[in-house]
């Protein structure tokens, strides 16, 4: 895979990761951000891994037939390397914000200057997919009207 | 939250001293609600005066781009605590929720802004900067019971105060004219409050919410026995200060006719006519439908008749006090900025004189410079009584989703266990119904997004699904204990803590009593007997840690601040009762007037802004004379 490949990829691991599709994940417009920010934090070769790895786990699913999804949570999430990125790549999209990775994972694998609690931007917190999962809004944006609150969830 | 990024602690500070004093009709000190309300009063009964209004804080009520920017610190904010989106200078510090841990495991509190001697933290906090705390309160709007002006002759406990209800009744009206309340007054009939005949809010109740809803069916014909009394458990809409729907019925007095129009955002007024459902009241209306302080101030501003001049980054650090007469003769103040280049913090010291001065800086603020002063002494009452209410929270899931984090925190309580005869043994509790599950006590949905991806494994649609079941039963309640005044829980001040223009900061000494315990005892029952009967799951969950922490008759308990603080500068029948009049006006400087929730003599149970609203508007009354 070459460099120019990998947001494309990011977004088919992302969707995965969050259970949202693709073009939920491009409507939030903030995917170029998360995958900024992971490249900062891990660095370019790294990310190249992670993204190479979770393209040949497509390849093994599409030829034993197997759900995508299964492989990425029988052996991505549980591996020490990449389970805690794929955890924030999942807390990026939820929330918009950057934790910290484990101090086990910086100990092991990279100890970023980057890699700080940060609100990746207003519109990252506004585009927070938690509040969608919710089947509400975010507070303080994308208000649904007066009155709404009084209607049954989920309506 | 944290210092604002203009306030560099390393940089030199410039400091040069103004040699004229400016005379004024009326100083006010304090640009929140009580300093706006009683500026706006005085210039709509009055022509020609000369005011002054010093505000410690930043901000202004000229236009939407400053409130513009409070929306965007609310977004970057890491933690999003009430204080959050608003300016927090060193200069001028707000006391901040971050300060706060458990005094018995760590000691004394001597970081942020408030020292805290214990034995109990002093859990609240307060906003300084213009429009005060308005800006990131509730809006809950009600009105104190006749008993809770009277405990002391009803119940044995506490102190009464030297007015009655009845005579606070018109100001009321006034308050809830100017601050726009949304309810509807039949259903406010209860606990003795009564309404002038005809009389409506001015505007319908806000929509309650469908947990509210939910509730109400689920609890229909229950009580509690409390004293051997029988109380309902009954859902009741909340009157509160945030844009509804009109009422063609309310009659406005001040223009004497019909109808009640919104005020929307100041600079901004189409935005916020309605409540639109931010869930974000606290810490901060995105629309400004909810009411805070500035639009009071924008009309005071606006007015042709007189001249009001609003001094922000200007707090006041003491008064100056006429040996002789005991008039206040100063009013000394510094005002902050920094250089153009960002590098220097620029300081000024200033000094004016009003024919009239009134103290309208917040509870906590006005004692400090009274004590710094050396003024209103005859009482010996500044600074003590201090009261706040203690709210416990106990949460949990519902059988079923009821679309939590939707609406504005609360639009409905159980007021019925406001009053009665069990407050002679125990005080009284509020209790509201929290619409945002449990963020508060939690601080979820981040909590349980974290929670279901590092301790549960979640992810992708699993985790989809867990989120929306969980998050969407989510609900809390809050029971907000009534406290006593005691001399013992007060502010002081000392040479050895003061902030970085050189003011004072307060001096915490705080204890919880016997009193208020024992109702977090009833509260728990009455709690329990409500999650049984709707089936809740409980996550309740009290932590020897946590900062508001206490065992009772062994049991643990949390208490968090509600944000009221209240009593410190107390309304007497003489000198020696009290610090201040009915009027608030002083008893010891015949031009000082120190207005606000500090001359409130008991808490009870009320959110306290409304009657601190009413108490502005007499004041106001009292100092018009004077012109």
């Amino acid at each position: 895979m070459n460099t120019s490949e990998y947001p494309s990829c990011f977004y088919q691991l992302s969707a995965i990761l969050t259970g949202y599709p693709e073009t939920t994940l491009h409507g939030t417009g903030c995917g170029e951000q998360y995958f900024d920010k992971l490249k900062a934090v891990m660095g370019e070769p790294m990310l190249g891994d992670l993204l190479q790895g979770f393209a040949n786990l497509l390849q093994e699913a599409a030829t034993c037939d197997q759900l995508p999804e299964v492989l990425v949570k029988e052996s991505m999430l549980p591996d020490p390397q990449w389970g805690p990125i794929c955890k924030n790549i999942i807390k990026m999209w939820f929330m918009g914000n950057w934790y910290p990775m484990p101090p086990a994972w910086r100990a092991n694998y990279v100890n970023s200057p980057e890699d700080q609690m940060e609100i990746l931007s207003n519109q990252s917190y506004i585009e927070g997919l938690v509040w969608k999962a919710l089947g509400s809004h975010p507070k303080s944006a994308k208000q649904p009207g007066y009155g709404t609150w009084a209607s049954p969830p989920f309506s | 939250m944290g210092k604002s990024s203009f306030f560099l602690s390393f940089i030199t500070s410039t400091t040069q001293n103004m040699d004229s004093t400016e005379q004024f009709d009326v100083i006010i000190v304090g640009a929140g609600i009580t300093g706006a309300i009683i500026a706006k009063s005085l210039v709509q009964s009055c022509k020609g005066l000369n005011i002054l209004m010093l505000d410690a804080g930043s901000g202004d009520a000229k236009d939407f781009r400053t409130y513009e920017k409070y929306n965007d610190q609310y977004y970057n904010a890491l933690a999003k605590t009430p204080n959050s989106p608003y300016p927090d200078s060193p200069m001028a510090p707000s006391p901040s929720v971050l300060s706060l841990h458990n005094i018995k495991e760590e000691g004394p509190i001597t970081s942020g802004y408030f020292v805290q001697k214990g034995p109990f933290p002093f859990l609240s906090n307060y906003n300084r900067n213009v429009g005060g705390t308005t800006l990131h309160w509730l809006g809950t709007c009600l009105r104190m019971c006749p008993n809770d002006f009277k405990l002391k002759s009803t119940y044995g406990q506490g102190v009464d105060w030297p007015m009655s209800y009845e005579e606070l009744m018109p100001y009321y009206r006034q308050a809830e004219l100017e601050i726009g309340v949304s309810a509807e007054v039949e259903e406010q009939k209860i606990l003795g409050i009564e309404f002038e005949k005809d009389y409506v809010f001015p505007m319908h109740k806000i929509p309650q919410s469908y947990l509210d809803r939910y509730m109400s069916k689920g609890l229909e014909g229950m009580t509690i026995s409390f004293h051997g009394v029988e109380y309902p458990i009954k859902v009741i809409s909340t009157p509160q200060g945030r844009n509804g729907m009109p009422n063609k019925k309310y009659f406005n007095e001040q223009t004497q006719s019909y109808g009640f129009t919104p005020v929307g955002a100041v600079g901004a007024p189409e935005l916020g006519q309605r409540c639109e459902g931010n869930a974000n009241c606290v810490p901060i209306c995105p629309v400004q439908a909810k009411y805070n302080a500035l639009k009071t101030l924008q009309d005071v501003l606006n007015n042709r008749d007189n001249t009001v001049r609003l001094i922000n980054q200007a707090p006041v650090h003491e008064l100056g006090i006429d040996p002789d007469t005991q008039l206040i003769k100063q009013v000394f103040y510094k005002k902050y900025a920094t250089s153009a280049d960002g590098k220097r913090s620029l300081i000024s010291t200033h000094e004016a004189q009003g024919k009239i001065v009134v103290l309208a800086a917040h509870a906590i603020e006005n004692a400090k410079i009274l004590l710094a002063s050396r003024a209103c002494t005859t009482s010996g009452q500044v600074g003590k009584n201090l009261m706040d209410h203690l709210v416990m929270l106990t949460w949990g899931l519902l059988p079923e989703a009821i679309g939590s984090y939707r609406g504005p925190g609360s639009t409905s309580g159980m007021p019925l266990t406001r009053d009665g005869s069990f407050r002679s043994r125990r005080a009284a509790f509020r209790v509201e119904i929290g619409n945002w599950g449990w963020n508060w006590p939690a601080n979820t949905p981040e909590s349980t997004l974290l929670d279901a991806v590092d301790n549960l494994g979640l992810s992708g649609k699993e985790l989809i699904a867990h989120v929306r079941d969980i998050g969407s039963r989510q609900f809390r309640m809050g029971w907000e204990f009534e406290q006593l005044p005691e001399e013992r829980n007060r502010i002081e001040i000392s040479d050895d803590y003061r902030d970085e223009l050189g003011n004072y900061r307060p001096i915490i000494h705080y204890h919880i009593d016997r009193y208020q315990k024992l109702a977090a005892r009833a509260a728990r029952r009455m709690s329990k007997k409500i999650f049984r009967k709707l089936n809740v799951e409980e996550f309740t969950s009290y932590k020897e840690t946590d900062a508001g922490y206490f065992e009772f008759r062994g049991r643990g308990y949390t208490v968090n601040g509600a944000g009221h603080l209240v009593g410190t500068h107390r309304m007497g029948e003489n000198a020696q009762d009290g610090v201040v009049d009915v009027n608030q006006r002083a008893f010891d400087h015949p031009n000082l007037f120190v207005a606000g929730c500090g001359s409130m003599r008991t808490i009870a149970t009320s959110n306290p802004t409304l009657t601190m609203a009413a108490l502005a508007f007499k004041t106001a009354e009292a100092i018009a004379q004077e012109f």
